[in-house]
């Protein structure tokens, strides 16, 4: 007997470790959800309650600042938004909006902090998945302090250099940090 | 040498395990001594196991340079290469032993494999502060990343501000001259610039 939410969710990373029984817990704690184009998910500030899982349709992650509008990825089905979330409960880094039509699953963090509480092996093993998210960003994140600081160190250039340059150069660096901060949600 | 489950009883990673857990737990670590200027682990290297600091400090450092700052300081409690128990890739950074002596417990990577395929009640809390103490030390690193390009902007600001002064006061086109130049005194003579170099600074 083929179940479509345990197909779904069996092809995501983060699940597909989890047995059918585990799979059915687990999706006692979430709730399918949708919006249409232009409507947001959630906003840079809000508070962390839940992550995603996108099942059809496209959203944009993005900064508004006084300079302008930041963006900083696309998403589409299968992603995973704001699962570290689901560990620390922080504000949103980001501002996610649907581009088009969207649908997609929610798992709310309080459900799912009782899950782990209560060691329930599907809790367990998301847990584990979202610990492999973590070091792949840990080990990312350290490697761009380590280009940053190796080019401090470097002789400067001597040649003339005009001062417009700096303001190129400066939305991509700190898009970086952006980026950086974006990806910890 | 196993520690004592007494002495467990005091490290944060093991804070939710009841007594009888801990006992169960201590045959599968060991606990070391180290000295001085030990090298823990390099950057690079495969990984085997975790530390958790008991008493004593441990620097991180991004490369390997023996005058280069430790971008963090690990203290009593604090966990040393715990990645290693998650994904088991190649360590991401150095730790070496900056107080005269530093003791620590090992777990083994091969050793928490094992409890965690058992799934075992107290491996699953273990991992879970495991997870809670890397996702608060990736925001951490984040912030450090920030930290560390303003830093590059900054001083790529100086640089350009001595070198754009010196063409508008119309002074020497020497490199040597133009570092005695100090940005800050600058601002009295061209306020529009100082008022830029402000505007970057307060963003």
């Amino acid at each position: 007997m083929s179940n479509p939410l345990q197909d779904f969710f069996g092809r995501i990373p983060l699940f597909s470790g989890l047995t059918p029984d585990e799979l059915t817990e687990l999706i006692r704690a979430i709730q399918p959800t949708q919006l249409s184009k232009g409507q947001f998910l959630f906003k840079e500030g809000d508070p962390g309650d839940a992550a995603y899982v996108v099942e059809r349709g496209e959203l944009e992650v993005f900064l508004d600042r006084p300079e302008g509008q930041i963006q900083l990825a696309v998403l589409g089905a299968n992603a995973v938004i704001g699962e570290i979330t689901l560990i620390d409960g922080r504000k949103r880094t980001a501002s996610v909006k649907a581009i088009d039509d969207v649908s997609l699953f929610r798992l709310d963090q309080q459900e799912f902090s009782f899950l782990r509480r209560n060691l329930r092996p599907a809790a367990f093993k998301v847990l584990r998945g979202i610990a492999h998210t973590v070091c792949d960003r840990l080990r990312e994140t350290n490697d761009l302090i380590s280009k940053t600081l190796s080019e401090e160190i470097q002789q400067p250039k001597l040649r003339e250099e005009k001062v417009e340059e700096t303001e190129s150069e400066k939305p991509k660096q700190g898009i970086l940090d952006r980026l950086a901060f974006w990806r910890t949600s | 040498m196993n520690p004592k489950p007494t002495l467990l009883a005091h490290v944060p990673l093991f804070s939710e395990l009841a007594p009888k857990e801990l006992e169960l737990l201590s045959h599968h670590l060991v606990m070391k001594e180290l000295l001085a200027g030990q090298v823990i682990f390099r950057q690079g290297e495969a990984a085997s196991s975790c530390f958790i600091v008991l008493d004593g400090e441990i620097g991180v450092y991004l490369d390997d340079a023996e005058d280069t700052e430790a971008v963090a300081i690990l203290e009593d409690g604090a966990l040393v290469g715990q990645m290693a128990l998650i994904d088991g890739k190649r360590r991401s950074a150095t730790c070496r032993v900056i107080s005269t002596t530093v003791h620590v417990i090992e777990l083994r990577r091969d050793d928490f494999e094992r409890l965690i395929t058992a799934q075992t009640p107290f491996a699953y809390k273990i991992l879970d502060k495991l997870v809670v103490d890397l996702v608060k030390r990736l925001r951490q690193t984040n912030e450090r990343l920030v930290d560390a390009r303003r830093e590059q902007n900054h001083a790529a600001m100086q640089k350009k501000t001595r070198e754009a002064a010196a063409r508008l006061v119309g002074g020497p086109k020497d490199r040597t001259d133009l570092d005695d130049l100090d940005p800050d005194s600058i601002q009295v003579f061209i306020p529009s610039l100082e008022q830029r170099m402000r505007d970057r600074r307060n963003k």
